[in-house]
């Protein structure tokens, strides 16, 4: 992100408390949620079901007022502005289409309620359509196009309104995995195409990962980590973080001396030098990446039990027991490699470069 | 019989659309007395007809005044039974036919409304859509089978019913099944009959009427003529 960028959407400390079930006291769904969006910024809001991902969402979208704080679009405040004034689109989890109304009609809705001319609409409908590779299919009903077509529509219905900031919904679970990646990468192109400002809701971290410019980790209601990918997938600040994006083995260190932010740890039999995560020096843990581990028939290396071998084409996966450790090792293109069998000993290596270092919290 | 046909006419469409308005805010919206919106509503037809005849007659055979200060005596309502009310006693006949009718358009609406994912209305807001005009352009649509099936009770309700008008006729509003029963009470069996016969044309004619009006289908349905898979 270049600095020059102005902040589109503002989210000044949300909270959004839904009543329990039962009557009995609240469930803060959104505890405390600040952040900046710029314009032209694709940002994922990341995390497992009810980490309050979606209704910060449906806050920014209007369809929950916020409990606590305010939401600023463009600097202007609209936290209590109903969702029809706000100059936003929602692509929904489940295409939302009009079944009623055709192709050309559901993305014409929207313009229509604004009252444009029918000449412009046709115009704007047809140029939308034409991005989203729908031409022809103008007079089909939603219940006649496949499920990545539906998809299309329910994309460009919102495109065609030229909205200030683009919202989805996990717009891609209902696709099958084919699809998902194909409709992933048009997503992605078109976007950095049009420049839309989109905040994008997901549980699947590899298609936060390929779409994002920022990535915003959640859990409980909270913000975790808002990093670009490799930020949070090389530095996740919390074990949290490192443990939903991809997969992570956590293997405790004592830090040695301090220096100037930096320390040495003892770890697998190597000495290494890490940066450090705050001013203790306590309760560490490093955490390395499966593809940062290697395995080698090296009787030097400290040894490790192979407990399964799994081949998987591109890569090999291993779990393996080190002491009282648990670790999965993924070793990437093995065609010219050993692999190892179940049951075999094997010496264990890492990229040294590839330790993090996180505190050890909660 | 043209005095009932053309009240029923008009009770109708407002109890149709009253009916699937009151369910529209009763799945979708969260307010306060919901529940006590949908109770009052479904009174309409927990209540039995006479009493509901009786009602209107204590409460609406003298105008509802009310003393304002620096406007004197305002009347709010006027007197709605009996031959000297307003329209000749046709507005209670009406509002009786409407509350007859709305309970069941409430439950067709409500079981139609719970059907449709509540993100397509959504998703209308979001493209900039008040709520009349999603109701109008999305849920209306949506619901018109329900809306349909609560039309045609409506209307045959409205030309048959008898227990909840028998007090409230007038003479300028002659009401076919009251004319039935007097028919009846004079043996005039005969007459009785004929009026029967045309009671059933009327109500069939009309329920054709609505099937050709309002249409059956939501326009979501599988076109296969089509070949689109």
């Amino acid at each position: 992100m270049n600095g020059e960028q102005r902040v589109r959407l503002r989210l000044d400390q949300l909270v959004k408390a839904f009543p329990q079930r039962g009557g009995k006291g609240n469930v803060l769904a959104v505890d405390g949620v600040s952040l900046d969006i710029y314009s032209g910024e694709f940002v994922t809001l990341l995390g497992p079901s009810g980490c309050g991902k979606t209704t910060t969402l449906r806050l920014i979208a209007g369809f929950e007022i916020p409990t606590e704080g305010r939401i600023l679009l463009d600097g202007q405040d609209i936290t209590h502005q109903p969702p029809n004034k706000r100059d936003m689109a929602l692509v929904f989890q489940n295409y939302a289409l009009f079944p009623h109304m055709t192709v050309y009609k559901n993305v014409a809705y929207g313009l229509e309620t604004r009252g444009l001319a029918a000449r412009v609409i046709k115009e704007r409908v047809s140029n939308v359509l034409a991005l989203v590779g729908l031409q022809g299919l103008e007079d089909r009903r939603p219940n006649q196009l496949s499920g990545g077509q539906q998809q299309r529509v329910a994309l460009a219905r919102c495109l065609v309104m030229e909205p200030r900031i683009l919202l989805f919904d996990e717009p891609l679970s209902n696709l099958d995995a084919k699809l998902r990646v194909q409709m992933r990468s048009e997503i992605h192109a078109l976007q950095r195409r049009l420049h839309i400002t989109s905040i994008y809701v997901t549980h699947d971290q590899t298609e936060a990962m390929a779409l994002s410019d920022r990535i915003v980790v959640m859990n409980r209601g909270r913000i975790e980590q808002v990093g670009t990918p490799p930020e949070v997938y090389r530095c996740p600040s919390t074990r949290f973080v490192a443990d939903f994006i991809g997969r992570a083995n956590f293997l405790p260190v004592k830090a040695g001396a301090r220096q100037g932010g930096t320390a040495e740890i003892q770890l697998l039999g190597q000495t290494v030098r890490v940066a450090l995560p705050s001013e203790t020096t306590d309760g560490l843990v490093a955490m390395l990446r499966p593809e940062a581990l290697m395995l080698r028939a090296d009787p030097s290396l400290p040894q490790a039990h192979i407990l399964q071998t799994m081949y998987l084409g591109s890569e090999v996966e291993y779990i393996v027991q080190h002491g009282e450790q648990t670790l999965i090792v993924v070793e990437h293109d093995p065609r010219n490699r050993r692999i190892f069998a179940e049951g075999e000993q094997a010496g264990i290596a890492f990229v040294p470069e590839a330790v993090h270092l996180i505190g050890e919290e909660r | 019989m043209w005095d009932t046909t053309r009240l029923s006419i008009i009770s109708t469409p407002v109890a149709g659309l009253l009916g699937m308005l009151i369910a529209f805010l009763v799945v979708r919206k969260e307010f306060f007395g919901r529940a006590a919106l949908d109770f009052a509503t479904m009174l309409g037809i927990a209540v039995p007809g006479t009493i509901i005849g009786i009602g209107f007659l204590l409460v609406f055979n003298t105008p509802t005044v009310w003393n304002l200060p620096f406007f004197g005596e305002v009347i709010i309502l006027p007197k709605l039974t009996g031959g000297q009310a307003i329209f000749g006693g046709a507005l209670a006949i009406v509002i009786v036919y409407v509350v007859r009718s709305v309970p069941t358009a409430l439950r067709s609406g409500v079981a139609a409304l719970t059907q449709i994912d509540p993100a397509i209305e959504e998703a209308s807001t979001s493209l900039g859509a008040d709520n009349a005009r999603t109701f109008r352009r999305i849920t209306l649509p949506l619901i018109r089978p329900a809306l349909l099936a609560s039309l045609i009770f409506a209307f045959a309700r409205s030309m048959t019913t008898i227990s909840a008008i028998v007090f409230l006729t007038t003479p300028q509003t002659k009401i076919m099944t009251q004319q039935i029963l007097n028919e009846v009470e004079n043996v005039r069996y005969g007459n009785a009959f004929a009026y029967c016969v045309i009671l059933i044309l009327i109500v069939l004619t009309a329920i054709g009427v609505l099937y050709l009006g309002v249409g059956s289908a939501t326009g979501a349905e599988q076109t296969f003529q089509r070949g689109a898979r």
